[in-house]
């Protein structure tokens, strides 16, 4: 081998071992991994209350039982000041590359989040996928009554717990960049999850009531009728208008919202049954595909039309009528239209009242414009409460669960099955 | 010593070539200027910004084919000494610059992404370094490189286009005039210097096989190149719409960062800085290479690699020079407007001359 060539693959290879990286790394016990932020107003003004949450290595731990997550709260004049103040509060290099979840407490959401959030989108440690979620009091409180009884991890807690929105609709997941392309779109308002720690007196608040033909309430998180458990409760949605939270969707709210969006999986509704309304009946309920929507200018006020399909299987029918025949079908497929269609307006309704678009209708009216100036100079978050809004459901009950038939407990023996 | 100006290389390495130099722009903030000027008609201006350089190479393969000789001669040829001479020089300029201002792009973003306790020096040393290494080796190591890692850096950004697809909102490409019709043309016309390195193909003419392989590898590569652009464009506006995605500084990175599939799947953007380093450092030793190879090429030397070395310390010094990433940008910018020169006018000029001189011989060759 010609000696410039050993000498270039000598430089190469000893350069390899030098650069490789290694002189900078960190274990993992030498890192204090911060899983969920607190934001929350601090009675000084201008200052921000940050509540970190951090992951204690489980080699750290004293053994089973004890907590996996430790929580340590600074009063700052930014995020920035907060994390100095954390790497003078603990042993370890405080990272926040790991980090699940921000929760903001309803205070400081009501007040606004522009100055807030914006280091969010600019330092490399955080990331667009971290979720969002408002809570009610501080954030504080929230960490420190999280008493999670199913999993031993505190960061798969908050990913379950948060995926969970996909089994109900009854809170909808939401992640930092979600939030941050909804505030900048002019099509829409930013939305979050909204959570509470629960008193767990078994006596809950409804928030919305129920409508006509329909059998559920509506909560938010805080209002559950429950007792036992984890206290946290993720139910309903927080809207905003801009930057400021203006008001709350509740659980049957946020689930049309999921409707509407396009993101609502399955979940459990109950109606009134049609032909005795002192029963109810039970489906369990999906989006036959997204809903169609077209928003229009109409002498230029909009207008929308929404048109839901629902497929459902029937899971139980508590009076014994046979809706399975095709005549009760079609009358039990009315009901959950009426029903369903009625809970939509009253959230289209409830967020027109909030200046909210949070159902983002304005991106449907986008393709109306020529370009964005038009877009922007027509002021959609402005025009939306002047909306004109048309919504048809419509439900095939494709499925009776088990049974095809329900037959009388009497009838049996004389035959009644025929 | 062997000649550096050999007819040996192919379409495929040609390709490989090509998309080193007009390919990295799109891993770097530019991309970020070019949604918030067009919005949602960013795909129009690169269009425009494709054609017009493909139009170009090929008047230029033209006049090549008119007047025998390298570049160099040819300018001497049909503008004289002097103008021969401030034409390469231009060109010299542009590549060196482009190298230049690509390196210390490259290094600040591996150390806002990947290596943010590491010395700035020490990486600009070490892109320069490799730069220079590959730079020794060749046009032929280096194109042969290229067409190597092309599966992959086209793989990669595929997949992460792909990966990302939840994300997408279809509106986000409405109104689909975005800015404006006007303001797209406009753009495209002024955006040629992004594919200024296109004309590569000319200066290294004798490295081809001939003027059809350099027209295939022109349409091939500038094609490929637009369509990744504007796929990736079109992904980056459905994800991010334009007001947020005209706000970052290395949109690739946003995006690869933002994939998540599952609590298993996520936090996946470190695999995929590699793709962007390969292309970054391909297109920084593609520029730099080819600004030797016009030194050698003007002031006739037999060979480039005593350049090499003189080359890497001119490149690194010149990238270290900016004060921060924001006047980096700005040297950058008006490196690709004065790089319009390079397409309209001296391709412009010479083409002319060529047909002018093709006339006043026809007479001659009638008697």
């Amino acid at each position: 081998m010609c000696r410039p060539l050993m000498l270039l693959t000598g430089l190469l290879l000893g350069l390899s071992i030098l650069l490789s990286g290694c002189n900078g790394a960190k274990e993992l016990d030498q890192r204090a991994n911060v899983i969920a932020i607190g934001l929350d107003s601090a009675e000084q003004e201008g200052m921000l209350m940050v509540s970190y949450q951090l992951a204690i290595p489980k080699g750290e731990s004293k053994g089973e039982g004890s907590e996996d997550a430790v929580v340590l709260t600074n009063t700052a004049s930014s995020l920035a000041e907060a994390r100095n103040l954390l790497s003078s509060e603990v042993a370890m290099q405080p990272s926040l590359a790991h980090t699940k979840i921000i929760v903001i407490g309803e205070e400081l959401a009501r007040k606004g989040l522009d100055k807030v959030l914006g280091p969010f989108m600019r330092f490399r440690e955080y990331r667009g996928s971290m979720f969002v979620v408002v809570t009610k009091g501080t954030a504080k409180n929230f960490f420190e009554n999280n008493k999670p009884a199913f999993v031993s991890s505190m960061s798969k807690y908050y990913e379950q717990k948060i995926s969970n929105a996909e089994e109900t609709g009854y809170f909808l997941s939401t992640t930092l960049h979600e939030y941050y392309t909804r505030l900048k779109s002019n099509s829409g308002q930013p939305y979050m999850s909204y959570v509470a720690i629960n008193p767990q007196s078994g006596q809950g608040k409804i928030s919305t009531n129920k409508v006509p033909g329909g059998k559920i309430d509506g909560y938010i998180a805080g209002d559950l009728p429950r007792q036992g458990g984890n206290a946290v409760d993720i139910a309903g949605v927080a809207l905003f208008d801009g930057d400021k939270m203006v008001g709350i969707l509740s659980t049957i709210e946020s689930r049309m919202l999921a409707m509407l969006l396009g993101i609502y999986r399955s979940g459990y509704i109950v109606v009134q049954d049609p032909l005795d309304p002192t029963s109810s009946v039970n489906i369990s309920m999906r989006l036959g595909s997204k809903p169609k929507i077209k928003v229009m200018l109409v002498e230029g006020k909009p207008m929308i039309n929404i048109v839901v399909p629902l497929e459902g299987e029937i899971t139980s029918i508590g009076s014994g009528i046979n809706y399975e025949q095709d005549k009760n079908l079609d009358l039990l497929e009315g009901q959950i239209n009426k029903v369903q269609q009625e809970e939509m307006m009253n959230l289209i309704k409830h967020t027109q009242d909030l200046h909210s678009d949070v159902a983002g209708f304005g991106y449907y009216l986008r393709p109306v414009f020529q370009s964005n100036k038009d877009f922007e100079d027509y002021n959609w978050n402005d025009q939306y409460s002047k909306a004109e809004v048309n919504v048809e459901v419509k439900t095939q009950l494709r499925r009776t669960g088990l049974m095809i038939r329900t037959v009388g407990a009497g009838r049996a023996a004389d035959g009644g099955g025929q | 010593m062997k000649p550096y100006h050999m007819g040996k290389m192919g379409i495929a390495q040609g390709i490989a070539l090509v998309f080193a130099l007009v390919l990295p722009h799109l891993f770097l903030s530019r991309l970020s200027d070019v949604v918030q000027v067009n919005g949602q008609l960013s795909w129009l201006s690169m269009l425009i910004y494709t054609i017009i350089p493909l139009s170009v190479l090929f008047m230029m393969v033209y006049v090549t084919n008119r007047v025998p000789g390298d570049f160099a001669t040819v300018c001497q040829h049909l503008v004289g000494k002097l103008g021969a001479w401030i034409i390469v020089l231009f060109y010299i300029g542009i590549f060196l610059g482009n190298s230049a201002m690509l390196l210390r792009q490259y290094a600040e973003y591996t150390l806002i992404t990947a290596l943010p306790q590491v010395n700035f020096q020490l990486v600009i040393v070490w892109y320069a370094l490799t730069a220079g290494i590959i730079c020794y080796m060749g046009i032929e190591a280096l194109c042969r490189t290229g067409y190597i890692l092309l599966p992959f850096i086209v793989g990669g950004l595929i997949i992460v286009l792909l990966l990302i697809s939840p994300f997408c909102v279809a509106y986000n490409l409405t109104p689909w005039q975005g800015n404006g019709i006007m303001t797209a043309v406009q753009s495209g016309i002024h955006g040629v210097g992004f594919n200024i390195g296109v004309l590569s193909l000319i200066f290294m003419t004798s490295v081809f096989q001939n003027a059809k392989t350099i027209k295939n590898i022109a349409m091939y590569a500038l094609g490929g190149a637009l369509m990744l652009r504007i796929g990736f464009t079109m992904v980056y506006i459905m994800t991010f719409g334009v007001a947020v995605g005209a706000e970052k500084v290395m949109p690739f990175f946003e995006l690869a960062r933002l994939v998540y599939i599952n609590q298993y799947l996520q936090r996946i953007e470190a695999l995929f800085i590699v793709v962007w380093v390969f292309i970054g450092l391909l297109a920084i030793v593609s520029y730099l290479y080819i600004g030797l190879y016009l030194i050698a090429m003007l002031l006739k030397l037999p060979a480039i690699r005593p350049l090499v070395a003189l080359g890497v310390i001119l490149v690194a010094n010149l990238a270290m020079l900016p004060p921060d990433i924001g006047y980096t940008l700005h040297i950058d910018q008006l490196l690709i407007q004065v790089a319009q020169l390079g397409i309209y006018v001296f391709p412009g000029l010479l083409f002319i001359m060529a047909l002018v001189k093709k006339r006043r011989k026809k007479p001659c060759a009638d008697l």
